[in-house]
């Protein structure tokens, strides 16, 4: 399980900035429909995790991610919806999608300890790859500053939740 | 007129006694992240941010703790002893602040 969750958090660090470089820095439409889908996909595996772990602190962080990441998203609809710009799907959402469809199905397989531990895994490696995200190419690619001001409000939440999964994969007998 | 510029310059007076100061929760940050307020001030912790943050005080027995505060949602802390009260939220561990208490 450790090899794949590494496989896994190398596949989705590689695939979100790559997405991009292939076709192009993405523009406003763009970062918008890729913030909303990062959101929706840890939302779907928090929601998942929150109704299927027994471990206090793996239901804790869970429900965490489940209200933090839909109240970004709420804020991220009410600006797309005053600036009037149309969320665009792209490559880099669609990659964010299908990892999480993916990440889905491994854990719907799975339970107890296993399951915490995959869950926990995936949400160390997904919030250091959106970071990473973040960093190299959604921030410095916004054009709109309300849009930018969004991604740098929002980019310490990661963090602390990047560490925050850090604390919990720690107490499962993690990395 | 210098004097009613400088009185409106001030932070606002608390309606009991002492200076209320303002610190937001904004970005996963405590805004000012240290503040030196006098014994008798208070405190009003606004969290501006799309999600909840708490305001706790780091201590065995914490002097205060907001418990979870829904965007918008505020919390007042009028310390009753003098001190340094380091506090954090309990929700996002990276965020932390400190309140001089003289």
């Amino acid at each position: 399980m450790r090899i794949a969750s590494t496989l896994v958090a190398a596949a989705l660090a590689a695939c979100l900035p790559l997405a991009h470089a292939q076709g192009g820095a993405p523009n406003d439409a763009q970062i918008a429909h890729i913030v909303v889908t990062a959101n929706q996909v840890d939302i779907d595996a928090g929601k998942l995790a929150a109704s299927k772990t027994s471990n206090a602190d793996v239901k804790t962080f869970a429900q965490q991610m489940v209200t933090d990441h839909t109240g970004v998203n709420k804020q991220a609809t009410e600006l797309v919806t005053r600036l009037k710009v149309t969320p665009e799907d792209n490559a880099t959402s669609q990659s964010l999608k299908s990892g999480g469809d993916a990440n889905l199905a491994t854990l719907k397989g799975l339970s107890g300890a296993a399951f915490d531990k995959a869950y926990v895994d995936h949400e160390v490696a997904y919030h250091q790859a959106v970071l990473d995200a973040v960093d190299k190419v959604l921030i410095p690619s916004a054009s709109n500053a309300d849009l930018k001001a969004l991604l740098v409000k929002v980019r310490p939440a990661f963090v602390a939740h990047l560490e925050h999964a850090k604390h919990v994969q720690a107490s499962l007998g993690g990395k | 007129m210098v004097a009613v510029f400088a009185l409106m310059a001030m932070p606002r007076p608390d309606a009991a006694s002492g200076v209320t100061h303002n610190v937001t929760m904004d970005g996963t940050t405590f805004k000012p992240g240290s503040m030196t307020i006098k014994l008798g001030d208070v405190v009003v912790w606004t969290n501006e941010d799309p999600f909840p943050h708490t305001a706790t005080a780091i201590a065995a027995t914490p002097a205060f703790d907001s418990k979870p505060l829904a965007p918008g949602g505020r919390f007042t802390f009028r310390p009753t002893a003098k001190g340094d009260y380091p506090y954090k939220c309990t929700l996002h561990t990276t965020m932390r602040g400190t309140l001089h208490v003289e």
